[in-house]
C-alpha cells in the first residue's frame, strides 16, 4: 500500500507545498511507502521529492490511498474522481473568482473551475480534511459531509536558522517596520496595507517603513500596487517579492507588527509564522482569519484607516499591551505547533488505514 | 462610534477604549485616503473598458467587406496590360464573390451587435 499526494503545482516557498513536503516526511518517518506528484513542479529543490503526475497514470491501485491537495481548478480533479483507491481530499480553500475578475482572465477562470470541481467531488471522495472550521464550514454547505479539522503542518525548526544578513542590516535600523507576508494579489488587499500605512506615517509616525513580502501571483494587480505609493507620494514602502527562507527569517527578526487586511484566507501561515518571532498581529476580520488567530493578536472590523493608524501605534509603542497580545499569541501557537499536528494526522492516517483493512 | 476592534478579552476592550480617544483627539480626515481606495478599486476596472472599447471600435471598422478598394496601375512593364487583365477578372467574378462578401458582412455586423449587447449588460451589472 501506497499513499501517494497529488496537488496541481508544487513551488518552493509556498505554504500548500510546504504542508505537502512536510506530511511527506511525516509518512516517510512513520514508515509509510509515501510519494509525491504533481502537474507542474517548480524549483530544483522541490523537484528532487516529486514526480510529474503522467508517471502516475493508470498505475494507482486500488489498495491505495491517495491525498489530494485542493486549492485551484485543474483537470487533476476528475483524474481523482474516478481512481477507485481510497480517497483523501485536503481543502485548503478556493481564493473566490470574484477577487480576479478585474485583473485576470486566466486566474478567473482557473479559480471559478476549481469551485466547479469542488461540487463535482461530493460524494466521489471517502474522506476529507480542512485545515481551518471556516474550510470546513465551506465543505459542509456545499454537501461534504464527515469534514474533519487539522491544521497546515508547519514544521517550527525551519524557523531556527539564521536571518539573512542583509535584510537585518538594512531594516533594522530604529525605524518601526510593518510587515505583511503574502502574495500581491487582489483578495490579500494590499492596497489597503499601504493606505493604513500611509495614514500611519503621514499623521503619526514618520520614521516607519512598510515591508510587502510577496511574490507578484496576478500582474496587472502587482502593477496597481507597486505604483499606489507613488500616486500616495509615499516614501519607505518595501516590495520585497519572493525571498528565501533566510530572508523570510529575516523580515520577522525586524517586524514591529504584521499587519493583515485580507479578505480572503483559507488559513493564513504567516499569522502562526508572526506568532513564532513573537510579531503581535493585526488583522482584518475576514475568512479564515478569526479560527487561525482565535483569542490571540487584534482583529478589527472596519477597514478604517484612521483607527488602523492608531491600533500600529499603541500595539507598537504601548509594551504592556504588545506584551499581553504576544503572550496570547504564545498560547495560541501551541495548537499549531508540529509535534500536535503531526499526532492529529497520523492519528488520522492509521484510523483510515485501520478502516481500508478490515474492509478487506 | 461604531465597534472597531473585535472584542473577546480585557485587553481588546482596553485597546478599542484607547482607539476611540486617539481618533477623536487626532480628529484626522481620512477623506483623501477613501478616495485614493475608491479610485484604486476603479482603476482595473477603467483599464479594462478602455480595453474593451478600443478593441469594439476596431470590430466595427473592420466588420463591413469593402469589394471597392480601388485597382491601382503601377508604372511598371506591362502595367497597363495588367490593369486591363485585373479589371475583367474582378468583373467576371463580380457575380460570385458581391452575395458572399455580403452576407459575410451581415453575419459580422450581427455578430458586433452580440458582442456590445453582452458588454451592456455587463456594464449595467
Amino acid at each position: 500500500m501506497r499513499i501517494i499526494q497529488i496537488l496541481q503545482t508544487i513551488s518552493f516557498g509556498d505554504a500548500i507545498s510546504n504542508d505537502v513536503l512536510e506530511i511527506d516526511k511525516v509518512l516517510n518517518e512513520k514508515g509509510y511507502e509515501s510519494s509525491i506528484y504533481a502537474e507542474f513542479i517548480r524549483g530544483k529543490n522541490t523537484a528532487r521529492f516529486v514526480r510529474p503526475i503522467n508517471e502516475l497514470n493508470n498505475h494507482v491501485k486500488e489498495e491505495d490511498v491517495v491525498i489530494y491537495h485542493y486549492c485551484i481548478g485543474t483537470e487533476l480533479t476528475y483524474w481523482f474522481k474516478n481512481q477507485n483507491c481510497t480517497k483523501i481530499l485536503i481543502y485548503h480553500n478556493i481564493t473566490p473568482h470574484e477577487f480576479f475578475i478585474k485583473y485576470s482572465k486566466d486566474m478567473t477562470e482557473i479559480t471559478r473551475y476549481g469551485r466547479m470541481g469542488l461540487y463535482d467531488l461530493v460524494g466521489h471522495v471517502d474522506y476529507v480534511i480542512a485545515d481551518s472550521s471556516y474550510n470546513k464550514q465551506e465543505l459542509i454547505d456545499i454537501g461534504f459531509k464527515n469534514v474533519s479539522v487539522i491544521p497546515v503542518l508547519i514544521d517550527f525548526l525551519k524557523y531556527k536558522s539564521s536571518p539573512d544578513g542583509k535584510v537585518i542590516r538594512r531594516y533594522k535600523d530604529g525605524k518601526k517596520n510593518i510587515l505583511f507576508v503574502g502574495r500581491l494579489a487582489p483578495n490579500k488587499c494590499q492596497e489597503d496595507i499601504i493606505l493604513a500605512f500611509a495614514y500611519y506615517r503621514q499623521n503619526i509616525n514618520p520614521n516607519s517603513r512598510l515591508i510587502l513580502v510577496g511574490s507578484n501571483a496576478v500582474p496587472k494587480y502587482a502593477d496597481d500596487i507597486r505604483a499606489l505609493p507613488g500616486r500616495l507620494d509615499l516614501d519607505d514602502v518595501i516590495f520585497a517579492g519572493h525571498v528565501t527562507q533566510e530572508e523570510l527569517i529575516g523580515y520577522y527578526s525586524v517586524a514591529d507588527v504584521f499587519l493583515c487586511m485580507s479578505e480572503h484566507e483559507g488559513f493564513c501561515v504567516p499569522l502562526v509564522e508572526s506568532m513564532l518571532f513573537d510579531v503581535p498581529i493585526i488583522a482584518f476580520e475576514s475568512s479564515a482569519i478569526s479560527d487561525t488567530l482565535k483569542d490571540s493578536g487584534i482583529i478589527f472590523l472596519k477597514k478604517d484607516y484612521a483607527r488602523v493608524g492608531a491600533l500600529l501605534d499603541i500595539i507598537m509603542n504601548q509594551t504592556d499591551i504588545r506584551n499581553k497580545i504576544i503572550e496570547k499569541q504564545k498560547e495560541r501557537l501551541q495548537y499549531f505547533s508540529y509535534d500536535s499536528v503531526k499526532q492529529e494526522l497520523l492519528t488520522f492516517i492509521e484510523d483510515v488505514i485501520a478502516k481500508k483493512r478490515s474492509k478487506q | 462610534m461604531d465597534e472597531f476592534i473585535k472584542v473577546r478579552s480585557q485587553i481588546d476592550q482596553k485597546i478599542a477604549a484607547e482607539i476611540i480617544e486617539r481618533v477623536e483627539l487626532k480628529k484626522k480626515d481620512t477623506y483623501q485616503l477613501n478616495k485614493i481606495s475608491r479610485s484604486f478599486r476603479l482603476m482595473a476596472e477603467k483599464q479594462d473598458v478602455q480595453d474593451m472599447e478600443i478593441l469594439l471600435k476596431q470590430l466595427e471598422n473592420q466588420a463591413h467587406l469593402r469589394l471597392s478598394n480601388p485597382l491601382i496601375s503601377y508604372d511598371e512593364k506591362f502595367s497597363k496590360g495588367k490593369f486591363l487583365a485585373r479589371r475583367i477578372i474582378r468583373k467576371l467574378i463580380k457575380w460570385y464573390i458581391e452575395p458572399i462578401a455580403q452576407q459575410q458582412s451581415e453575419y459580422n455586423q450581427l455578430v458586433l451587435e452580440a458582442i456590445k449587447a453582452l458588454y451592456d449588460k455587463r456594464s449595467e451589472n
